[in-house]
């Protein structure tokens, strides 16, 4: 009798610690969503408007979850290109000079061995480009081409665009990197 | 017992969810916030170690650099010193709308203190470290409007500042000969000692050139061991990691703390002002109007220029890195609408003691410099960066100001080296 008397008890106590754990925790977290949800507004009302279109592509790079192993492909503007992009420093690193790679194929799967490439790009939203002026240095064969020169000078959204040229067809991919 | 122990936990858990509550909202951050805030604290900033100049951190070269840069020997007239418009009691700066040297400058002098945290040296960035950049000065005909056998002579005839060159560098050659070694000679404006540097010999002008790059470094050896100290804001940030809510309120007042959220959420200067120095190390055309009776600034479009032209660059054998690839300078932006107008982003550290503002003193307060970002006047040279419309009122602008005032902090160096030298 003692011992259920003990155990009930103790079974009380529990529910009783769980459930003010719990409205403790509830009151917490409504009172920091209402902070959160006011602070949003304030700043909607608030938030500086760009006074151009701005529309980013889809296919999006983060700082920090992308390496060699998990390169993102895009098709070109016009799929005539299937193209990898991937950083050789990882995590991408900030105010630091690095190099990328870049691996086309065509759009039959076939690696593109001879193009030419240009690299532009910038922070659209911030009316500037690179802070170095990005260039394909090697063809390192089998599609894979050698970017020297990339470099991120502050945080934001950053646009790679790789410019892809052959003798008779061009074509474009664009990479959103956000840092 | 147990029954205690989980009224503790309880009431333990309670609390701290009580404190989280209780952050009033001006000290209250999201985690994203939080984790940018930690990039601009003091905290993050870290040595350069400027591995073009062998000298750079030798204790004699500091010695022999802190003693050059208040000799007002290295001038035409024996007037001018580095300390002339980098004085240690304006923060190494001259308190002026443009410098004056022997004659007035087109710029403002921006200050000495974390300078060797730069990639770029000059304000449109025409030289790539900080020893090149120190030679500028010293053959420009507005600034010291000296040469480099001067600056050579002068050296060789100063036992103490030539003990210490010695003991740098090597013996010093003989260049006691006037006639090998002019007294006033150099590739510089001045006519007279133009002519006496074409005439020089080869060799000897390899000679002199050589001892003035060194002086460049012994300077830039001193310049280096002037760095921002810890800021009220610095302190903000660590109690802020800390969760220490009773010292955040104590470094950073509710108008300062709303300076702060403006300055890093609402306004996003951290996009340019970024870094535990407050810069992106970059150059922007943020549409500062032309001062009257100045021309159009073309900033890093002559720049970036320059520095390719510079013989002091990174590429030149004067670079004591192994390390030639100069990776700043292959990939470097020149095209007209980046570099048109563009100056490099100013450190904020301190911004409060280096007025007035801008690369010609436009500004003369910190109000009228945010008053221009708010409201920045129509492009009129080239293609601004400025677009964003943040209607500050005026309770926002006076909190921004109070917020960039607490990043005055000390100098930190020996503070022998704050003073002019003590002369032998």
């Amino acid at each position: 009798m003692e011992i259920i008397k003990r155990n009930i008890h103790n079974m009380f106590t529990v529910i009783l610690g769980v459930s003010l754990l719990f409205i403790s925790a509830c009151s917490t977290g409504k009172k920091v969503e209402a902070d959160d949800q006011r602070k949003q507004r304030q700043l909607q009302n608030k938030t500086p408007t760009l006074n151009f279109e701005y529309k980013a592509p889809e296919n999006i790079i983060k700082q920090g979850d992308f390496s060699k192993a998990s390169a993102t492909t895009v098709w070109s503007d016009d799929k005539k290109y299937r193209v990898s992009l991937y950083s050789n420093a990882f995590p991408i690193p900030m105010q630091k000079i690095h190099s990328w790679v870049v691996h086309i194929e065509t759009a039959d799967g076939k690696p593109l061995e001879k193009a030419t490439i240009y690299i532009h790009g910038g922070m659209p939203a911030h009316r500037h480009g690179f802070p170095v002026k990005p260039r394909v240095k090697k063809n390192l064969g089998n599609g894979n081409y050698l970017i020297k020169g990339v470099k991120f000078s502050m945080m934001g959204d950053w646009e790679m665009r790789i410019n892809i040229k052959e003798l008779t067809k061009r074509d474009r991919a664009v990479f959103l990197i956000k840092m | 017992m147990k029954l205690l122990l989980i009224v503790t936990v309880v009431f333990t858990g309670y609390m701290q969810s009580a404190v989280a509550i209780d952050f009033p909202v001006e000290h209250s951050w999201t985690e994203s916030e939080k984790a940018l805030l930690k990039t601009l604290w003091i905290e993050k900033l870290k040595e350069q170690k400027d591995i073009t100049n062998r000298v750079d951190n030798n204790p004699v070269a500091i010695s022999m650099g802190h003693n050059i840069f208040f000799d007002k020997r290295f001038s035409s007239n024996k007037k001018v010193a580095c300390a002339s418009c980098h004085h240690p009691d304006k923060y190494f700066t001259d308190g002026l709308d443009t410098a004056q040297g022997i004659k007035k400058v087109n710029r403002n002098a921006p200050t000495i203190v974390g300078s060797s945290q730069h990639s770029w040296f000059f304000l449109d960035g025409r030289s790539d470290s900080l020893w090149s950049q120190a030679l500028g000065p010293l053959e420009n005909e507005l600034e010291h409007d000296t040469n480099r056998t001067q600056v050579a002579h002068i050296i060789y005839n100063d036992p103490y500042l030539r003990e210490s060159y010695e003991k740098l560098f090597g013996k010093m050659p003989v260049i006691s000969n006037k006639k090998h070694f002019p007294e006033h000679a150099g590739p510089v404006k001045n006519i007279k000692a133009n002519q006496a540097w074409k005439s020089m010999h080869k060799k000897d002008k390899q000679v002199i050139t050589n001892i003035f790059v060194n002086v460049g470094k012994v300077i830039a050896a001193y310049e280096a061991r002037l760095q921002p100290g810890t800021s009220r804001f610095d302190y903000y940030v660590k109690a802020l990691l800390e969760n220490n809510i009773v010292e955040m309120q104590k470094q950073l007042s509710t108008k300062e703390a709303n300076g702060l959220r403006i300055f890093a959420v609402k306004a996003k200067c951290t996009v340019c002002h970024s870094g535990p120095m407050f810069t992106d190390k970059g150059f922007h055309n943020i549409s500062v109007p032309k001062r009257d009776g100045y021309k159009h600034d073309w900033g890093r479009y002559n720049g970036s220029r320059e520095v390719l032209k510079n013989p002091f660059n990174c590429r030149s054998q004067y670079n004591d890195s192994k390390d030639k690839s100069c990776d700043e300078l292959e990939y470097i932006v020149m095209e007209r609408h980046e570099t048109q107008g563009a100056m490099k982003t100013p450190s904020l550290r301190n911004v409060a003691k280096t007025a007035p503002y801008m690369h010609a003193g436009q500004f003369k307060s910190l109000k009228e410099v945010i008053e221009h970002y708010d409201n920045p006047p129509p492009v009129t040279f080239r293609q601004s960066e400025l677009f964003l419309d943040f209607n500050l009122n005026d309770k926002e602008v006076d909190a921004l100001v109070a917020f960039l005032k607490t990043l005055n902090s000390p100098i930190k160096a020996k503070p022998d080296l704050l003073r002019p030298p003590v002369l032998n």
